[in-house]
């Protein structure tokens, strides 16, 4: 008695599962882009602090703001450890009067990566966006 | 010793995957050594089960764990002495899913200093199904990071891991309940003296790996933040055959890259090829129809006999000369 047949049937599944990463590739063909292109603001500089940790850590600086702003009503505004520049602690306020396209900038890099982030279940975009 | 060992192994790994982030050596911890690590781990497996699958089957081996099929008013154990390969089927669906057999793990244990007690122990099978399942749905979340767009499901499976949305990135399930398994597992594998004493740097290695790769993950995503963009690139690159290494890319995220990869590699040549042994155990994947089904051994040959007709027919004068009783009589001439 041989099973070998029933064997070789599973290792062609194990090969497709194992492989899945690349199969996505023929069936999304070139349309997308490898990368995340995001639209930056051409007036400024900067962002509030320097680039990696903004690309890294903004969810940090945002939690960190709320927590300061909201739960403990610290109404000064923020210092930036870059320049020294203060910014009001408001997603609103500070982050969207230069990123004005959410779609252009958070959206895609969080589609990019998959992110469902629930900022816009209570933010709304200035100027009635979607 | 053997414990040290392995620790010091993974740790060693972890350095220097991360020396290699450090050094700017993208290219060969980012590219060519996960590269290299697939293939090994695919080919390795392929490999391995290709040389399992030459082994000849000669015949059925039966475990006797349940009623075997008999007269009609005996109730038969279907899935524990299947009868057809349907019911094979089953007990092996329950074995790769749901880790039956460790159900019947027991433990040895001296009660009150002297009495020696056999105890059903449970711990095996739930760490087990902890770690091994939230293995599988962590690997699924990651393809979140290797293919662009992102699958329906995948997306699913990441947002009903976390839809306790605590923390910002939200902390998932599968990653408190794979530490907690695979801390249980290593916990049970240093406490308990029987196990310890059977233990090698091959038991401890896989389960320090995972715990490394396990760690740094955590690290990345909520304590030292990591650029998940350019990580993305970095993994879609390699699985669309057009590799790029984008600027800065934090060092953990190459260390736990290169436990990863050596995960990977490690695979097919360690006892962790029980991912695809276990689909090949004899005593779970065969239906016991011994007494019902004839089966042929694959090797038999034609064997030369002499049977007793012949040898009688060979040598009856001799024989009936010498006195010694025949079953067909001489002829008489």
């Amino acid at each position: 008695m041989s099973d070998k047949g029933k064997i070789f049937f599973g290792l062609a599944i194990f090969v497709i599962l194992v492989t899945f990463p690349f199969w996505g590739r023929l069936s999304a063909g070139d349309a997308l882009p490898d990368r995340a292109e995001l639209e930056y603001p051409a007036d400024e500089e900067a962002c509030v602090e320097d680039t990696p940790f903004m690309r890294a850590s903004h969810m940090d600086l945002l939690n960190q703001w709320r927590d300061e702003l909201v739960r403990d009503g610290n109404l000064e505004e923020y210092v930036s450890e870059l320049d020294g520049r203060t910014y009001p602690r408001s997603l609103t306020k500070t982050c969207l009067s230069c990123h004005e396209d959410r779609d252009a900038f958070c959206t895609r890099c969080h589609d990019y990566a998959d992110v469902q982030p629930t900022c816009w279940e209570c933010h709304t975009t200035p100027g009635g966006g979607v | 010793m053997n414990i040290l060992v392995a620790l010091a192994a993974v740790a060693g790994l972890f350095v220097v995957g991360m020396l290699g982030g450090v050094l700017g050596l993208g290219w060969i911890f980012g590219v060519i050594i996960p590269s290299l690590a697939l293939l090994l781990f695919v080919g390795g497996m392929v490999a391995k089960v290709m040389g399992w699958s030459k082994s000849a089957v000669p015949f059925r081996i039966p475990t006797s764990c349940g009623q075997q099929k008999s007269l009609n008013w005996i109730p038969h154990s279907r899935l524990e002495n299947p009868h057809t390969p349907l019911q094979a089927a089953g007990r092996m669906v329950l074995e790769v899913l749901f880790f039956r057999s460790l159900l019947r793990n027991t433990r040895a244990e001296l009660v009150d200093g002297r009495r020696l007690v056999y105890r059903t122990d449970h711990l095996l099978w739930l760490a087990g199904m902890l770690m091994h399942w939230s293995f599988l749905v962590i690997v699924i979340r990651h393809f979140r990071l290797m293919m662009n767009p992102v699958p329906g499901f995948v997306s699913f499976i990441e947002a009903t891991d976390g839809f306790l949305e605590i923390g910002l990135p939200v902390v998932f399930i599968t990653t408190l309940t794979f530490l907690l398994g695979v801390s249980i597992l290593l916990y049970r594998r240093l406490t308990d003296p029987q196990v310890r004493y059977i233990s090698l740097i091959g038991d401890y290695f896989p389960l320090f790996l995972l715990l490394g790769i396990g760690l740094s993950g955590v690290w990345m995503r909520h304590l030292d933040k990591v650029d998940i963009a350019g990580i993305k690139e970095l993994m879609v690159g390699l699985f669309h055959f057009s590799p790029v290494v984008p600027d800065g890319i934090s060092p953990v995220f190459y260390g736990h890259l290169f436990l990863v990869s050596m995960l990977l590699a490690y695979f097919p040549f360690s006892k962790l090829t029980h991912m695809a042994g276990v689909f090949l155990s004899p005593t779970r994947n065969m239906a016991n129809n011994n007494r019902a089904v004839r089966h042929v051994n694959p090797w038999d040959y034609p064997v030369k006999v002499h049977t007793y007709e012949e040898y009688e027919d060979e040598l009856r004068e001799k024989m009936v000369g010498a006195g010694i009783p025949v079953d067909k009589p001489l002829e008489k001439e």
